[in-house]
């Protein structure tokens, strides 16, 4: 099952495509897409809006396309989950695809942000792991000392 | 006695970071979140521990006067909580509801962090500009080493990765 999570807003190019690469046959799996408040209704998949229950989708799948939040694609590294993430180029400073380029040059994520290139980017997807949930993180732990150290203003 | 502190949960993205961040504070602190909320996209507010304030940007709504009102409701909501409690720190990451907050911060002297988004890889958030200019945090860092300007206030101490 292919699961396709596009976070809190929405990113109907996204969903669009999908839905067309799945009417084309060229995505043949059991597509399931989480559409957020877009507008667009896919025709060819299952979707919902949003859900609290989102890890437990992701475990069940087999590949996750992701939009290129934070919170999504370092989750994904942390599930160690195979995933394709593709920049939302609409959303404020194209701040997705700066992310997602920045991450690259620090993981080997797959990431696109031209839609044309996503069955190709489906066939090499993502799969890494190690990262750190446990506050393991230097800024974690500068923070905690600085709260504890410095007095208030 | 631990000190008591409120973070600023903003789901989405901001969220996971902040989890990232003070998945273990809970030993050394009392957490408190501030869950900014709007009509369009509730964040569970279920425990004891979290307040409801007024979530002041959402980049889906591009309605000024909506953006005002929300900016001043969640400045009052948090001097209400702030009056309530003796809170010693602040932190946000990523929020534009800290502007409201931390002006409200400032009122009784509360400790706040601001860490721009580890999203923001080629320059400084708005909202971290925003908050620099106006000298409202007590410190803010940048998750990106190229971003750190100690002359402006603004300093790197590592990401979350």
């Amino acid at each position: 099952m292919i699961f396709v999570t596009i976070g809190t807003f929405n990113f109907d190019p996204l969903i669009e495509h999908i839905d067309s690469l799945v009417e084309q046959n060229i995505i043949q799996e059991r597509v399931i897409c989480q559409i957020g408040n877009g507008s667009y209704i896919p025709k060819n998949c299952e979707y919902f809006k949003y859900t609290k229950e989102i890890e437990s989708y992701i475990l069940k799948s087999d590949l996750v396309i992701s939009h290129g939040g934070t919170g999504s694609i370092l989750g994904l590294i942390s599930l160690n989950k195979p995933f394709v993430a593709v920049a939302n180029t609409s959303l404020a400073d194209n701040h997705q695809a700066e992310f997602l380029k920045k991450l690259s040059e620090e993981r080997p994520i797959q990431w696109i942000s031209d839609l044309t290139k996503l069955p190709l980017a489906i066939s090499n997807p993502t799969k890494i792991s190690n990262h750190n949930k446990e506050s393991g993180n230097s800024l974690s732990k500068y923070v905690r000392q600085y709260l504890l150290d410095t007095p208030s203003k | 006695m631990k000190p008591k502190i409120l973070i600023i949960n903003d789901g989405g993205g901001f969220s996971f970071q902040t989890k990232c961040l003070t998945s273990d504070y809970e030993k050394d602190f009392e957490i408190f979140y501030l869950v900014p909320q709007d009509k369009d996209m509730n964040l569970t507010v279920d425990t004891k521990n979290s307040f409801p304030i007024s979530k002041v940007t959402a980049i889906y709504n591009k309605n000024m006067i909506y953006k005002v009102t929300a900016f001043i409701t969640c400045f009052f909501q948090t001097v209400k909580i702030l009056r309530q409690n003796d809170y010693s720190s602040i932190i946000a990451i990523g929020t534009s509801t800290a502007v409201p907050v931390f002006m409200a911060a400032k009122l009784f002297k509360v400790k706040t962090v601001f860490i721009d988004s580890i999203t923001r890889v080629n320059d400084l958030s708005q909202t971290a500009k925003i908050l620099l200019k106006l000298k409202l945090p007590t410190k803010t860092l940048t998750q990106w080493e190229s971003l750190s300007s100690p002359s402006d206030n603004v300093f790197y101490e590592g990401n979350i990765l």
